[in-house]
């Protein structure tokens, strides 16, 4: 069966070299138009036309090898997913709250590429279900998109909540995180009232809340208030609403650090971890602080593209489950936890 | 004589067709003091076996497997202490494992015989890399020259590290389930890296890092074992390379095989297979 059609192979340099990469006969090379194969058939295509071309015998045979096996998607997880995961080994879920355009997205894929790039220090890489949506958010920021400049995927508000999965190696433990996936939009709507803020279900069951602070506003005059007063809206709002009873840990995570280093503005977001443990120290488990700086430019940055993350990373590993109720534990930056009991929620 | 299945795994130009020449041909010429040596030839159809053979004697680039034209090769060998085994080798299209990345799907036949082997042999081409380069390091590279288009993503040219990685874990999860005893990682055209001086690990740690840290959390449940492979002798893209390797006064010497010590290379592929098979 002979179906005239463009070349589909975008690796194949046939019309520059006049090399077939996939060492076919022009005339005859799927991709270019020649005899169609099995595999090049949508998925629903008829038995008969997978018949025609195949060398398979039997209805059965074809029916098998035009279906092929369906393999796991590879994006983006699901809240049922989650719950497969967490029953099945230890799994942390993990939520990141920021206002659009804080760094979530840069902060997630600044974590996949710790690996990728083989800069992870204690904990090593050990499988993720979530690749092939790793690869689709690091695009903007590769250069096989043809950018010059660093850019991230906005999560769109379409989309929804969604969670990043990463299993990793820590010392003898090996540790799921649920990076939870949320637009920013929605993000800043929850301090616009508690009914809002009630809908951030996965709050309820997360293990840890990674609250970024927006270092590029820090940096600005007129905005370099925002960002305290943002949170403690969103943090007020979310406490009312309950999602928090179960105390999760707290990560206060200054993003886009290398424009704050540059800015000179690394006391004022010491101030606002300050402020925001004074004001919400009692409702988390343990509060963290960090700097990051996850889609830094490598070479013009005051810091390395992906300062930080090791440390927060460590962090996140090393979370205990936390509480449905209990006294606060504020801790400083590399001090160990107090033990937590079992946790509750919905994921 | 009992039957051994080795699935053999690899994304295009892993080198999975040269691997089974340049193996037919070693143990085929009989040379003395291999791990397994030839058996006896069976009643079956040798014509891919030959074929490849007489390809790669002639130095001579080899065709790609194509989805829908896999060949099985049946080698009968004899182990150091006389028993005999027949290796089975199905040599699937490397495009159908790029399609268990690009896709997410795979065939029912490359799914029940990595099901069914419990010796896996995955290649990887460490000649040919597809880097996560930063669009910050596309712009130095530049140095001021215009980028193209911006090109949408693209899944075939994701990193090698991570297609890879995800081709092994969808083997071993399920809908497929794999479960091998042991897999042997061969990076091919170690020609190409060979000069660094590095050990197999250390290579693939500097190259695939992602890979390298996912191989070593499998080696809690899987013997994991890294090999560098020269199975061609060069990359015959390059026609000064190709006559070179011509020049070679014994085919054998095109092949190498380094374990850990990267001094310590030998031409006896069948070291690789005798440990899968152990």
């Amino acid at each position: 069966m002979a179906v005239a059609r463009p070349c589909t192979n975008s690796d194949c340099p046939f019309d520059k070299t006049g090399e077939c990469v996939e060492a076919q006969d022009p005339e005859s090379c799927p991709y270019r138009g020649g005899r169609v194969m099995i595999a090049d058939l949508p998925d629903d295509a008829p038995v008969e036309a997978i018949r025609e071309i195949s060398e398979l015998d039997t209805e059965s045979d074809v029916e098998m090898e035009a279906e092929g096996l369906s393999l796991r998607a590879g994006t983006r997880l699901l809240a049922a997913d989650c719950r497969v995961l967490r029953e099945a080994e230890e799994t942390h879920v993990i939520s990141i709250l920021a206002p659009k355009d804080a760094g979530k997205t840069s902060l997630i894929a600044g974590f996949y590429e710790i690996f990728l790039e083989g800069t992870a220090d204690g904990f090593s890489f050990a499988g993720s279900d979530s690749l092939f949506s790793f690869e689709n958010l690091c695009h903007l920021s590769r250069a096989a998109s043809n950018r010059t400049q660093n850019d991230m995927l906005r999560t769109r508000r379409a989309e929804g909540l969604g969670f990043f999965h990463l299993r990793v190696d820590h010392g003898d433990r090996r540790v799921g995180l649920l990076l939870g996936d949320r637009p920013g939009e929605t993000v800043r709507e929850a301090a616009q009232g508690i009914g809002v803020a009630s809908t951030l279900q996965e709050l309820k069951s997360s293990d840890a809340i990674v609250y970024l602070i927006d270092g590029a506003l820090l940096s600005n005059l007129e905005t370099r208030h925002l960002p305290l007063s943002d949170a403690e809206a969103i943090l007020e709002t979310l406490s009312a609403a309950g999602v928090l009873n179960h105390r999760p840990s707290l990560a206060l995570v200054l993003t886009k650090a290398d424009v704050v280093e540059t800015a000179g503005g690394g006391a004022q977001f010491e101030d606002i971890v300050q402020s925001l443990k004074d004001r919400f120290g009692d409702r988390f488990a343990v509060v963290e602080s960090f700097r990051t700086a996850a889609n830094a430019d490598s070479t013009d940055a005051a810091l390395p593209r992906g300062h930080g993350l090791n440390v927060l990373m460590v962090f996140l590993l090393g979370l205990k489950r936390p509480l449905a109720s209990g006294g606060a534990a504020c801790i400083e930056p590399g001090r160990q936890y107090s033990r937590f009991g079992r946790r509750g929620g919905a994921i | 004589m009992t039957t051994r299945n080795v699935f053999m795994a690899g994304l295009p130009d892993a080198g999975k067709t040269t691997f089974i020449a340049a193996l037919w041909y070693l143990v085929f010429s009989r040379t003395p003091g291999l791990a397994l040596s030839f058996g006896s030839l069976e009643n079956v159809d040798m014509a891919y076996l030959d074929n490849l053979r007489s390809q790669w004697v002639q130095a001579k680039k080899l065709e790609r497997t194509k989805i829908g034209h896999e060949k099985t090769a049946l080698i009968n060998l004899v182990a150091p202490n006389g028993s005999q085994l027949r290796l089975s080798l199905e040599d699937f299209a490397g495009e159908g494992f790029r399609r268990m990345w690009t896709r997410r799907r795979a065939s029912v036949k490359v799914a029940e015989q990595a099901r069914n082997a419990d010796r896996h042999l995955l290649l990887v081409n460490v000649g040919k890399v597809t880097y996560p380069i930063s669009a910050g390091e596309l712009r130095n590279q530049l140095a001021g020259l215009p980028a193209g288009e911006e090109a949408a993503f693209d899944a075939r040219k994701c990193p090698t590290a991570v297609q890879v990685t995800d081709v092994l874990q969808q083997l071993i999860r399920d809908p497929i389930s794999a479960s091998p005893k042991k897999i042997a990682v061969a990076l091919s055209a170690w020609d190409e890296v060979a000069g660094d001086g590095l050990s197999p690990a250390e290579v693939l740690e500097e190259r695939l890092p992602l890979l390298s840290q996912y191989l070593k959390s499998l080696s809690r449940h899987h013997e994991i074992k890294l090999y560098g492979l020269r199975a061609q002798g060069a990359s015959y893209e390059d026609p000064a390379a190709r006559d070179k390797v011509l020049t070679v006064p014994k085919p054998i010497d095109r092949i190498v095989l380094v374990e850990d010590d990267p001094n310590a290379p030998t031409h006896d592929l069948t070291r690789m297979l005798a440990w899968l098979l152990d």
